[in-house]
């Protein structure tokens, strides 16, 4: 005989489908103790208290524009436009510039 | 706007989504609309609050997309990982709360349809204490009621979103339900 937690989730599983009462047994009631009994009952009580509920839509439409518009700015911000590389490439030519004009006025001054 | 559970077997469809979602805004609204109900219901029966529900859900997802760059699959699906920033905001949210303790609200504004008063009341009254034992439960257990009743999961699907085996999901609904059955227990003879 199985144990009773493989009854419990066969009695879940109709539960779930939305049968209540002895019709949710998954065999005749009288065939469980009665401490059996109480838990099959407090189950189907968490069923009925436990029902799904539905978010406010006007609340689910407008996190969905924050959240869209977020992303959105996210992305803008991750990658690097191509003004972004050609700034980039100003500075590391102009820095290569500065050496190259240094060390040639030190080499210059030293002779 | 459909916020409904995605059907079982759609793990590649999401993870290409969740890679698309790293490039397009418009991928991540779409994994957005596929769980913004799912986290919004575990939320809201962790606190037991709307309002706390909707902020603390918007704050899942903003952390969701601020950290998906580092998001790696790893094998849990991406409800797994919404999952887990939800429960870190709940407890720290619970933690706060100890901290500062506020008067709970016993309304929880899901009202359905007109019933008679004292029947009404009292059945709210039950319903309440049984929410409220559900609570006091460790948040596993509290995640495993709310995996299987308010969104209506396989133990398959909740083992894969809990990281556990099947079996180990069946083993802790009992255990769930003997714990329920105490705590109730002890709250009506104390």
């Amino acid at each position: 005989m199985p144990d009773l937690a493989y009854w419990l989730e066969l009695h879940a599983a109709r539960l779930q489908q939305g049968l209540r009462g002895d019709a949710a047994y998954p065999l005749p009631p009288l065939a469980f103790s009665p401490e059996e009994r109480a838990l099959f009952q407090l189950a189907e009580r968490v069923a009925e208290v436990l029902r799904p509920v539905e978010p406010r839509p006007l609340w689910v439409a407008s996190l969905y524009e924050r959240l869209v518009g977020e992303a959105d700015r996210q992305r803008c911000l991750a990658v690097p436009s191509p003004l972004h590389s050609r700034w980039w490439l100003g500075v590391i030519l102009g820095t290569a510039a500065v050496g190259v004009w240094a060390y040639r006025r030190l080499h210059t001054t030293r002779r | 706007m459909s916020t409904r559970h995605p059907p079982a077997g759609s793990h590649e469809d999401e993870r290409r989504l969740v890679e698309r979602a790293r490039r397009d805004p418009e991928a991540f609204g779409e994994l957005y609309l596929r769980y913004v109900r799912s986290i919004y219901n575990y939320i809201f029966y962790r606190t037991g609050d709307p309002e706390e529900a909707e902020d603390l859900t918007s704050r899942v997802f903003l952390q969701a997309l601020q950290h998906l760059p580092r998001f790696q699959e790893r094998g849990l699906p991406f409800a797994a990982w919404l999952f887990r920033i939800a429960h870190n905001l709940v407890a720290n949210w619970h933690r706060d709360r100890q901290r500062h303790p506020t008067v709970p609200l016993s309304e929880n504004g899901h009202n359905r349809g007109p019933e008679r008063v004292e029947a009404a009341l009292e059945r709210r009254e039950e319903r309440e204490r049984l929410l409220e034992a559900i609570r006091r439960l460790p948040p596993d257990r509290q995640q495993l009621l709310i995996l299987k009743f308010v969104e209506g999961l396989s133990n398959a699907e909740i083992a894969r979103i809990m990281g556990r085996t099947e079996g180990a999901i069946r083993v802790l609904y009992h255990r769930t339900l003997e714990a329920l059955r105490k705590e109730l227990t002890r709250e009506y003879s104390g």
